[in-house]
């Protein structure tokens, strides 16, 4: 099938009508140039017929000044033995005098004497009642001696037909030619454009680790792309690997300042229970200390290593670097499992933090620590951006086959001019020491690793709405 | 493709609609006209003067020869010329006589028997190749003919050009006293009417030997004959007019006529087309020029 938006095609249909124009041409100037040939032949034909009737004439008029008289039907005569002696069809013949005063004509028809001037006379081809004429006139002449013309009128009506018949030769063998060159333009942008096509499907199935590359070979223009294709293949993979290396660094980094960020609440968390432990043991130390009361001492040490066990639990769980495994992580998982290791920062600022979670919403497949790193971020910004008993509203949502995820805070916002720089690396507008500028640049690569999408909704002094969305169907 | 590829294509389409239609319109009307000039008369505002011509060769020949020297006379005099051929050249002398014309190339015979009957006067002299007045007479054959000489010639079939010219005339006795031959030792003896003719009727096998001039003798080798014998010069055939023609008429015809030189290129080439008997320029001439012609055929003891 001929798709006209191909390269194919464009080189077919440009060589192709550029084929027909320069043929059209050639072949009006070939048709031209054999009409000519047969216009003259036969001009050059029905002259020489009239020649040969200037032979007799030119005797006869040699005899005539010799005073002898010329017979009657004498021009009759000579058309007769003309027609006789030619194959042309000779409709009239006229002798016309050197002075012009002298006329005899003579025609098969009478019509051709009667409506034609007898002294307008020249070579020529005309139509003359539906019939073409081709008209002979030669000098009745010996040396410079002229005693006038003889005007033979020859039906062309042959001529018109060979010429016409010419004109259809040269169509059809234009066409033909035509055809044929049509045929092997199509063949020779066939083979230009397989190779290339080969190349451009190769290039649309892009692998940087293909079984079969299905690149073409050759040492022309297309095989030297086809090999820089290659190489490029390799800077990718080159590329690729640095790259992840690099965005594994930065999510890490990212992720120790978060921990940084962590370690005070971190540090009450676990401050909190020793300070328990230490008080418990004391009175374990007192001697007056029954085996109840003990007993109860002992268990409240035991909550509260359970306490740091589980703080730290999530420390190292969070701090641990990426990994490439998948699993069928859960957002709301994500969000709660963050809030309680920011329970500290949202607690110390009387922020009232509110989750509304859908519960049945679908596992996303990934490496879980990239949701948790997903929420870290949004929550501690909100945090951060949250004034003394501030708002915070965590939602997940499934419609459409797509899960939202949005956090909301009622803080100062982000100003207009800041809006697009936010998600530019090292961009913070925290104090020294308090922000990476990371956060959200990492935020938006995992959501776009993760085929997703993140954008925000601000107001200067109102508060911010980070809403992340993801494709079911892509996960 | 694109609105442009659309109308390139129709471009294209409609270019070869275009081109068809110049075609099929080209085939469907073959009319031409070619110019043509009628030849117009050169010197049609001078008077015309006739200029006598005996047709010994064929009329078609005489006008391809002698039709140059009538544009050269026209061309380069106060007349214009017009050829008068007669059969004959007794006629022709009459034609003169009469006025009908006012100058002739006449016979040396005619003029010689004539002369005085007809008030005939030789004004120029016709020169050979060799730039003399007289023309050698050749006896011609076929190539592959066993007579080698006119010695051979006993028993053969003989044709002499007409009985009006000296030629005619003179050759029978000539051929009696170079060879001791009577008449009756030939086979046959015919008289053409034309030089070219006697050319002709030997080429054709119909006689064994013929005697010609000798301008017309370079015809006969052409077309594949033999000259086996040479006889003496006679002198070449006069330009004649009558004494009651025009004294003005004679000199400016004479003045044109002895003009001609022929160590000038282009006249020169010109004078090629013109009858060989012509085509080496003149010599004024005067009856004394022909009295050695008269005298032989008063020794002959011809009759008229």
């Amino acid at each position: 099938m001929l798709m006209i938006h191909s390269l194919k095609s464009r080189l077919f249909i440009i060589f192709g009508s550029l084929l027909i124009a320069i043929l059209s041409i050639g072949s009006l100037m070939v048709f031209h140039q054999m009409k000519t040939l047969i216009i003259e032949k036969n001009i050059e034909v029905v002259q020489r017929v009239a020649h040969t009737g200037v032979i007799p004439l030119a005797d006869a008029m040699v005899s005539q000044s010799m005073g002898k008289t010329l017979p009657i039907g004498f021009i009759d005569h000579i058309l007769t033995k003309l027609r006789n002696e030619s194959d042309q069809k000779i409709y009239y013949a006229k002798f016309i005098s050197h002075d012009g005063q002298f006329v005899i004509a003579s025609s098969s028809d009478k019509e051709w004497v009667l409506t034609h001037n007898a002294f307008s006379f020249n070579p020529k081809i005309y139509l003359h009642q539906n019939r073409w004429i081709v008209e002979a006139v030669e000098h009745v002449a010996i040396s410079t001696k002229t005693w006038g013309y003889l005007v033979l009128g020859f039906e062309a009506d042959s001529i018109q037909a060979e010429v016409m018949q010419v004109l259809w030769g040269v169509y059809m063998v234009v066409g033909l030619f035509i055809f044929i060159m049509l045929f092997v333009v199509g063949i020779i942008s066939e083979s230009l454009t397989r190779r290339l096509n080969q190349l451009s499907a190769a290039v649309g199935q892009f692998n940087l680790y293909p079984v079969d590359d299905g690149l073409p070979d050759g040492n022309d223009e297309i095989g030297q792309l086809s090999d820089s294709f290659k190489k490029l293949r390799q800077r990718l993979i080159r590329s690729r690997a640095n790259l992840k290396e690099s965005e594994r660094n930065v999510f890490h980094a990212e992720k120790l300042a978060s921990i940084g960020r962590l370690a005070a609440g971190v540090a009450h968390e676990i401050n909190n229970p020793l300070t328990g432990i230490r008080h418990s043991i004391n009175n374990i130390l007192k001697d007056d200390v029954d085996k109840k009361e003990r007993h109860e001492y002992l268990r409240l040490i035991d909550d509260a290593l359970k306490n740091i066990e589980s703080v730290i639990s999530k420390l190292l769980g969070f701090s641990r670097r990426k990994g490439d495994e998948l699993f069928n992580a859960s957002i709301n998982e994500a969000i709660l499992t963050v809030s309680k290791l920011l329970e500290y920062s949202i607690k110390s600022k009387n922020i009232h933090f509110e989750t509304n979670l859908y519960s049945n919403i679908p596992a996303i497949h990934c490496d879980p620590h990239l949701l948790d790193e997903i929420s870290m971020n949004l929550i501690m910004n909100a945090i951060d951006a949250s004034d003394d008993g501030g708002k915070i509203v965590c939602t997940s949502t499934y419609e459409n086959e797509k899960i939202f995820f949005s956090i909301e805070d009622w803080g100062h916002g982000i100003s207009q001019q800041d809006i697009s720089k936010i998600f530019d690396p090292f961009f913070t507008t925290k104090d020294v020491g308090k922000g990476t500028g990371l956060g959200l640049y990492v935020t938006q690569e995992v959501v776009r690793g993760l085929g997703g999408e993140i954008n925000l909704t601000t107001q200067p002094d109102s508060g911010t709405k980070f809403t992340i969305q993801f494709p079911a169907n892509t996960l | 493709m694109n609105r442009s590829g659309y109308i390139y294509i129709l471009f294209i389409l409609a270019f070869v609609v275009i081109i068809m239609g110049f075609s099929y319109k080209g085939a469907s009307d073959i009319s031409i006209k070619k110019t043509f000039t009628p030849t117009g008369i050169v010197g049609s505002e001078k008077p015309v003067k006739y200029f006598g011509v005996v047709s010994r060769y064929s009329p078609r020949e005489i006008y391809q020869g002698y039709q140059p020297i009538m544009d050269y006379l026209t061309e380069t005099t106060s007349f214009r010329f017009e050829l008068k051929l007669n059969d004959s050249y007794l006629g022709t002398a009459k034609q003169l006589s009469a006025g009908d014309i006012s100058i002739a190339s006449l016979g040396t015979y005619i003029y010689l028997s004539y002369r005085d009957e007809y008030n005939l006067k030789v004004i120029l002299k016709p020169l050979n190749e060799n730039g003399v007045g007289t023309n050698r007479l050749v006896f011609i054959a076929q190539l592959d003919s066993q007579i080698q000489s006119i010695h051979d010639i006993k028993n053969a079939r003989l044709v002499l050009p007409s009985k009006e010219s000296l030629t005619g005339q003179w050759m029978p006795t000539y051929i009696m006293q170079e060879t001791g031959l009577k008449l009756s030792d030939f086979q046959e003896i015919h008289f053409a009417s034309h030089h070219t003719t006697v050319a002709e009727l030997v080429f054709q096998n119909k006689y064994d030997v013929g005697i010609i001039k000798e301008p017309v003798s370079r015809l006969a080798i052409k077309k594949g004959l033999r000259i086996f014998h040479i006889a003496p010069p006679i002198p070449t055939s006069p330009i004649v007019v009558s004494n009651k023609t025009d004294s003005t008429f004679v000199d400016e015809v004479v003045g044109a006529l002895l003009k001609i030189n022929l160590k000038d290129d282009s006249m020169a080439m010109r004078i090629t087309s013109w009858d060989n008997e012509l085509s080496n320029g003149f010599h004024q001439a005067n009856n004394n020029d022909y009295l050695s012609a008269k005298a032989l055929i008063d020794s002959m003891d011809f009759k008229k």
